[in-house]
């Protein structure tokens, strides 16, 4: 067994404690921001509550197997996880396949359930990234044999996901990918010229989309039409700033009485911000910073390259998603629907997200034996 | 390594939406915090319950009750057709009225307010989608009695506000202050569940109790009402009037309106006639000549030469073809005068006096300025300018032509003689109540000033006493069991500065008991037909008035002047 041959360490607690919290207080404000539309469209204040509890009871054994197996296993399973990812993104995009929700076909429809396959396609992208930046560690720096090729990938999975339409989603793709090739050490100019090429077609998408197109202008001005474009970013701030410092106190949300927009899901980080003030939102914002802080050191000192980039690329993802959803909700960046992940109600975005956290936990227990690594300048050192 | 750099691009743009918190919830946050509650915080204003106007016994005459009013949300209505149908059938309004209300959207748009309970009822049965039924607990202003004094009460708007009589002119006293809720709304604007609602209760309006006598109010109005059928008259007013205190007991004005849909009358019965019109006294005004007179040392017997036609600076002035001529005598006493009503004697006395003794009499009876009772507007009539105060002027005064007076004034100017000489403010208002019922404020007697002596005013009420016993007054001012005493006065209606030919106004001003009188009565008829003398016209309705008005004061007949009657000649 894989497993006996690795030496297995203690999973990093605080790492755990950190996620626990986030899903802690997901669940806590999930009901609180839910709880009034919970009880108008299904007279149940617990109805998304409860909902989440249940994906987070199907979450725990994938979870727990991407814990307890061995991640390289991973590395041979790459072909076919990105082929189920591309097949079941085209096929959402079928009619009568994919439900459409608000003008976006996103979802699988499976009786009571309904899974997202971009989430789960997010998770098959880092396990490609991994593999490929392991794979051509020294061609990463040739534009041809190293840049292209992964551009090339993560390109097709970001038009799939721009289809359904879901620019955030897409343009989290891209990031992760980026961000991924500039750990893996691609030549800054590479990097530069892949987003300067991106940057025609990213304006064409822009200005050919009224939707798109609206969102960027409410974006720069949302006063300019409050009822309309603007809504969600100015019912975002007012949410905040009604928060202040403290908070107006667990549950005593007005906003999340339909005047905020997606208030249990994209936006539920302003329901935070209302009811628990600067306080909860920074507590929130610095626990996320938190994962990324354990999720790289678990990455430095992997045993392996694939190791690096999986712990790496899982923690990108969770992160610069989190900070996507605070940017919108801050308005310090447009309008695009992502969730806040652990937070945020969706079964498939929580089941990935602790996919992800638990491969992490996965890296960091399987350690080099008798190897110290150099930290990376981080305080703490070697992890221990 | 690039991993230290990928964390290092996390810490800043951590640090950065850090910044962006900072700057929204704390640098920002007062004011997107004010712009949620603008947004989140709807105020209802509850109206406060308008205050009464009771009758001098505390009797109501006006109160507000609640209402029902219907408004429709049209945004939640899907078939405007059918739902203008249906509310049509109950309200009894057009349905091409109602669609237009319902059609296009939007939150709220009145489609009927003030309606009858039976209607509100039938609408909440019929529980229509997008149409809602209020209710409030005031806003139907309801006159206890109908038409019932109408013309001083006057009337309110849909918003039970004052739009004239005493309704506008205590507009601010009746009017309650609207309280407030404030309430924590969704989006949709539903109140939120157990969130506080913050209640300012409305206060209600003050009440005014007036000095109208409820009862003596109906008995002037039927009385007045009558001579006006009798004689086919345009309209009339008659006033009753306590002389020892100024409080006005009832003040009819005719024709009337319904205050309940007073947009049905013509706006001409709005008008109080007894204040907002002036007119010219005649014979009514030979009295305040006679008190001119007196107070400037003509003895109380002088006599004047009798004549029933002379000219005075080219005019030419006589005495009216009534029967009571004053040919056949050499001279006539101011008694005869009065009691015959001689316009050439009445100028004689004018002349005598001369113009500035009259003109100051005229002026301490309070003529040509406002009586300030209280009642919107005031017509204080007309004094001649200087160049009216000439022979002809002064003749002519005398007998109450070229002047106008507004029929309260000359009211107070009788109730002055009856009082023993003092000028009063007319009341109308007794007193203002808390909506408790306890007293605000008590209106008191006011004096203007003395006008006459106690023995001129004396003298003068035995000149009335003698119209009544054996002059215009009788016997169409008497009333068996009780002395009167009073003045006919007929006088054609000047209309731009031109009398009108048979247009006359018929009055007679009389005061019950003629010695030390309880009650002065005005009663004007104007442009009766078939009859054109204050005795005919005016007299009759002033000895009813005057009878039932001592039989509520609790004076019975004295059964000895019904037997005998009144004196005749």
């Amino acid at each position: 067994m894989a497993r006996n041959r690795r030496e297995r360490a203690a999973p990093d607690w605080t790492l755990v404690a950190g996620v626990a919290a986030l899903v802690g207080i997901g669940l806590v404000m999930i009901f609180s921001a839910s709880s009034v539309s919970g009880f108008a469209e299904h007279h149940d204040t617990t109805y998304y509550l409860k909902r989440q509890l249940l994906w987070l009871a199907l979450s725990l054994p994938p979870a727990l197997l991407a814990y307890r197996m061995d991640y390289r296993r991973l590395e041979r399973w790459t072909p076919w996880l990105m082929g189920l990812a591309v097949f079941s993104l085209a096929a959402v995009l079928l009619p009568h396949v994919g439900t459409m929700v608000g003008g976006a076909r996103r979802w699988f429809a499976l009786g009571p359930v309904s899974l997202q396959p971009s989430e789960f396609a997010k998770l098959a992208l880092v396990i490609y990234l991994a593999h490929a930046l392991s794979q051509k560690s020294e061609r990463v720096t040739s534009l041809q044999r190293g840049v292209f090729p992964i551009v090339v990938v993560i390109g097709i999975l970001a038009l799939l996901v721009l289809r359904q339409p879901d620019m955030g989603t897409a343009s989290l793709y891209v990031m992760v990918g980026l961000l991924m090739l500039f750990v893996a050490g691609a030549r800054i100019p590479h990097l530069v010229a892949t987003l300067g090429c991106m940057a025609p077609l990213v304006a064409y998408a822009v200005l050919m989309s009224p939707y798109k197109r609206a969102r960027i202008m409410a974006f720069l001005d949302p006063w300019k039409d409050p009822q309309n474009t603007g809504f969600h970013i100015i019912q975002s701030l007012l949410a905040l700033g009604s928060g202040g410092i403290f908070g107006l106190g667990l549950g005593e949300s007005r906003q999340k009485f339909f005047y905020l927009p997606e208030q249990y899901t994209d936006f539920i980080f302003a329901v935070i911000g209302e009811e628990l003030g600067l306080i909860g939102s920074v507590v929130v914002l610095g626990l996320f910073v938190w994962l990324a802080y354990r999720a790289i050191r678990i990455a430095i000192a992997a045993p392996d390259a694939f190791g690096f980039y999986l712990a790496a690329g899982c923690a990108a993802t969770i992160v610069l998603q989190a900070l996507v959803n605070i940017g919108v909700v801050t308005s310090s960046w447009p309008v695009t629907g992502v969730p806040l992940p652990f937070i945020s109600f969706g079964g498939s975005s929580l089941m990935v997200n602790l996919v992800c956290v638990a491969l992490i936990l996965n890296v960091g227990c399987s350690r080099r034996a008798g190897i110290r690594v150099r930290a990376l300048g981080l305080r703490g050192g070697a992890a221990a | 390594m690039r991993a230290k750099w990928f964390f290092a691009l996390l810490l800043v743009l951590g640090a950065y939406l850090t910044w962006r918190l900072f700057d929204v919830q704390v640098l920002n946050g007062k004011v997107y915090a004010r712009d949620a509650l603008l947004q989140q915080r709807e105020s209802l204003d509850v109206p406060g319950r308008r205050g009464e106007i009771l009758d001098r016994n505390g009797l109501v005459l006006v109160s507000s009750q609640p209402s029902e009013s219907v408004f429709a949300v049209p945004s939640q209505i899907k078939d405007p057709q059918e739902t203008a149908r249906r509310l049509a059938s109950i309200l009894h309004l057009p349905a091409t009225q109602l669609q237009p209300l319902l059609t296009g959207g939007g939150e709220f748009a009145w489609v009927a307010r003030k309606i009858p309970q039976a209607q509100a009822q039938r609408l909440r049965d019929a529980a229509l989608t997008g149409i809602n039924v209020i209710h409030e607990e005031t806003g139907q202003r309801t006159a206890a009695d109908g038409t019932l004094a109408a013309p001083i009460l006057g009337f309110v708007g849909v918003d039970e506000n004052g739009l004239a009589g005493l309704e506008y002119a205590f507009d601010r006293l009746l009017r309650g202050a609207p309280g407030k809720i404030t309430l924590e709304t969704d989006h949709f604007g539903d109140p939120i569940p157990f969130a506080p609602e913050v209640v300012v209760p409305a206060r209600p309006g003050v009440s005014l109790q007036l000095t109208v006598d409820r009862y003596l109010q109906f008995v002037t109005e039927q009385a007045l009402g009558q001579q006006i059928r009798t004689w086919h008259a345009r309209s009339g007013t008659a006033i009753v009037l306590d002389p020892n205190t100024g409080a006005i007991l009832a003040l009819a004005s005719l024709p009337d309106f319904d205050p309940g849909a007073y947009w049905r009358a013509k706006p001409d019965a709005w008008r109080d006639h007894a204040v907002e019109d002036s007119y010219e006294p005649g014979s009514t005004f030979k009295l305040i000549t006679a008190a001119a007179a007196l107070e400037h040392g003509v003895p109380p017997h002088a006599l004047f030469p009798a004549h029933d036609r002379i000219e005075v600076g080219g005019h030419v002035i006589h005495n009216a073809e009534d029967g009571f001529m004053a040919s056949g005598k050499r001279y006539e006493s101011i008694d005869d005068i009065i009691a015959y009503s001689h316009n050439v004697g009445a100028a004689e006395i004018g002349l005598r006096v001369g113009a500035s003794a009259l003109y100051s009499t005229v002026r301490a009876f309070g003529f040509g300025v406002p009586t300030d009772v209280g009642l919107p507007g005031e017509n204080p009539g007309i004094m001649p300018g200087a160049d009216g105060w000439n022979r002809v002027g002064v003749a002519t005064i005398s007998f109450g032509q070229g002047i106008s007076v507004e029929p309260l004034q000359l009211a107070m100017a009788y109730a002055a003689i009856a009082n023993g000489g003092m000028l009063l403010r007319p009341r109308i208002l007794d007193r203002l109540l808390a909506p408790d019922g306890s007293v605000l404020y008590q209106y008191a007697p006011e004096v203007v000033r003395r006008v006459v002596s106690e023995r001129v005013a004396a003298q003068l009420r035995h000149y009335l006493r003698e119209v009544v016993v054996r002059g215009t007054g009788n016997p169409t001012a008497q009333v068996p069991g009780y002395t009167t005493a009073g003045k006919t006065g007929t006088a054609q209606i000047a209309i731009d500065g031109y009398y009108a030919s048979g247009a006359y106004n018929a009055s007679f001003i009389g005061m019950i008991p003629a010695q030390h009188p309880r009650f002065v009565i005005l009663v004007k008829v104007e442009r009766p037909r078939g009859s054109i003398y204050g005795s005919e016209v005016a007299a009759p309705a002033f000895a009813r008035i005057a009878r039932l008005a001592m039989l509520h004061a609790g004076v019975v007949p004295n059964e000895r002047l019904a037997r005998t009657g009144a004196k005749r000649p």
